[in-house]
């Protein structure tokens, strides 16, 4: 159902709190299937950073969509919900959030390809420092395997989340009447 | 006064500008603090934590059944090959098992008859709790699992959980309605152990891989590969004697032991509620009976 737009602050405070409210709604249910092993052998344990891709997309497509206050509460969220040392996602994401719309600029005329490298690049170097920080917290190089798979699985499902990605980040920002803001 | 005005508005662009740039240092900053203060103190983080999955359990019981059904269907295509080598093993299974059963009973009526002989007290016996996994959150560093009961259900911190096989893991959250299993494959697991026929005491630490170590064996322990490891009931907090796994390495690693239960292809426990005491669990202290 579309929003009506409203003209006054009633209208940009309703604007404010769809596009917040909305974004959170869709990375809240991206977070729940994160906690969902994926189907088939060996797959286990391997968890695809579906947070992160949002995040990640959103913030060069859509930087209107969402805050680093937001950011940072679905981190704790998926901290409090994975048994992670609390914090370490909320860092990791607000850390994506804020390297991502430095190079906001650069990547919006790229082409897709660009993105996809932009997003491997930000995975494995996220998937390294999480692994860092897990192995200081627990006096002990943590083993790595699972991690390695997480990040490739994360790269190869970015083609095919990116497009969905593409059209609610469009949605929200047309239907708030934000976009681009 | 127009100046002051422009004066007082540049000010407060130039403010709300550095508050914006600083925005995420600081959260950075504060994610870290937080990151600190729960490896200083776990208690106020686990108690939120516990808040959390209470209310998100049962969104993850729901979301997590097509999520079941999509990977038992994949675990049930196997090709006809499979299925027959399969069907000969388990008839190969069944033929010792049934020597095993006439062994079981000759062996119980002995027990029963020297137990009445010696009149033993016998050990409270083990309620259990039947449960659905709904969810496996942990992913690369945290080996844990949800499930849909807590202490409503009479599931509290530290009680045993098992599939059929043997110990999987134990409670470390329980909420009023859900409670989260620390899985004994993860790093942080710890639990008192022993050779089942040696009775040599060890405890059995997770590596956050299929394989557990024994850590803390006597010297001179005589171990060999196909020994099995069964918990031994030290410290109070699980029952003794519930199977986990056999040593299947001794080698530069240490002793490496597999847990009889394919972990990642569980769906249904057993939490086990034992009567202990209430002071054994941290967090769970009770002031002592007045006599």
């Amino acid at each position: 159902m579309p929003l009506q737009i409203q003209d006054g602050w009633k209208g940009i405070l309703l604007s404010v709190a769809a596009r917040f409210g909305l974004t959170f709604l869709v990375i809240f249910v991206l977070l729940i299937v994160s906690t969902f092993p994926l189907p088939g052998p060996h797959l286990a344990e391997v968890r695809p950073a579906f947070v992160l891709m949002a995040v990640y997309y959103w913030t060069i497509l859509f930087p209107g969509t969402f805050s680093y206050f937001l950011t940072f509460g679905l981190g704790i969220a998926l901290d409090l919900l994975t048994g992670f040392p609390l914090g370490m996602n909320a860092a990791s994401l607000v850390l994506v959030h804020w390297l991502t719309f430095r190079q906001r600029k650069f990547m919006l005329g790229q082409p897709f390809g660009v993105l996809w490298a932009g997003l491997a690049f930000v995975a494995v170097s996220i998937g390294t420092l999480q692994w860092l920080v897990f192995s200081l917290v627990n006096s002990q190089a943590v083993a790595v395997r699972s991690q390695v798979m997480s990040v490739v699985v994360t790269c190869a499902l970015f083609p095919v989340v990116a497009p969905a990605l593409s059209a609610f980040g469009r949605w929200v920002a047309v239907r708030s009447s934000l976009a681009g803001r | 006064m127009t100046r002051r005005s422009r004066k007082d508005t540049f000010q407060a662009v130039t403010l709300r500008s550095l508050a914006i740039r600083l925005t995420p240092a600081v959260l950075i900053l504060f994610s870290l603090t937080l990151m600190i203060f729960y490896k200083l103190d776990s208690l106020p983080i686990e108690r939120a934590r516990v808040t959390v999955t209470d209310f998100m359990a049962p969104v993850l019981d729901a979301v997590s059944r097509p999520f079941a059904a999509v990977t038992n269907s994949f675990d049930g295509v196997r090709t006809m090959r499979e299925l027959k080598a399969e069907n000969i093993r388990l008839r190969e299974d069944n033929a010792k098992l049934e020597k095993w059963y006439e062994a079981a009973l000759k062996l119980q009526a002995e027990n029963q008859s020297f137990r009445e002989l010696l009149n033993v007290k016998a050990d409270p016996a083990l309620v259990f709790v039947t449960a659905r996994i709904i969810s496996d959150p942990g992913g690369a560093f945290v080996k844990s699992v949800l499930l849909p009961v807590g202490t409503g259900d009479n599931v509290h911190k530290g009680n045993a959980v098992m599939s059929g096989h043997g110990l999987i893991g134990r409670v470390v959250e329980a909420g009023s309605q859900s409670a989260r299993v620390l899985l004994v494959t993860d790093l942080n697991s710890r639990i008192p152990v022993m050779v089942q026929n040696t009775r040599t005491r060890a405890i059995l630490a997770g590596r956050n891989t299929d394989l557990l170590r024994l850590e803390r064996l006597p010297i001179d322990s005589g171990l060999s590969v196909g020994q099995r490891i069964v918990t031994s009931g030290d410290g109070g907090q699980l029952p003794p004697d519930i199977p986990i796994g056999t040593i299947v390495d001794i080698g530069p690693q240490g002793v490496l032991v597999r847990p009889l239960t394919a972990i990642e292809k569980v769906t249904y426990v057993q939490v086990i509620n034992t009567s202990m005491d209430p002071a054994l669990i941290s967090g769970e202290l009770t002031a002592a009976p007045a006599h």
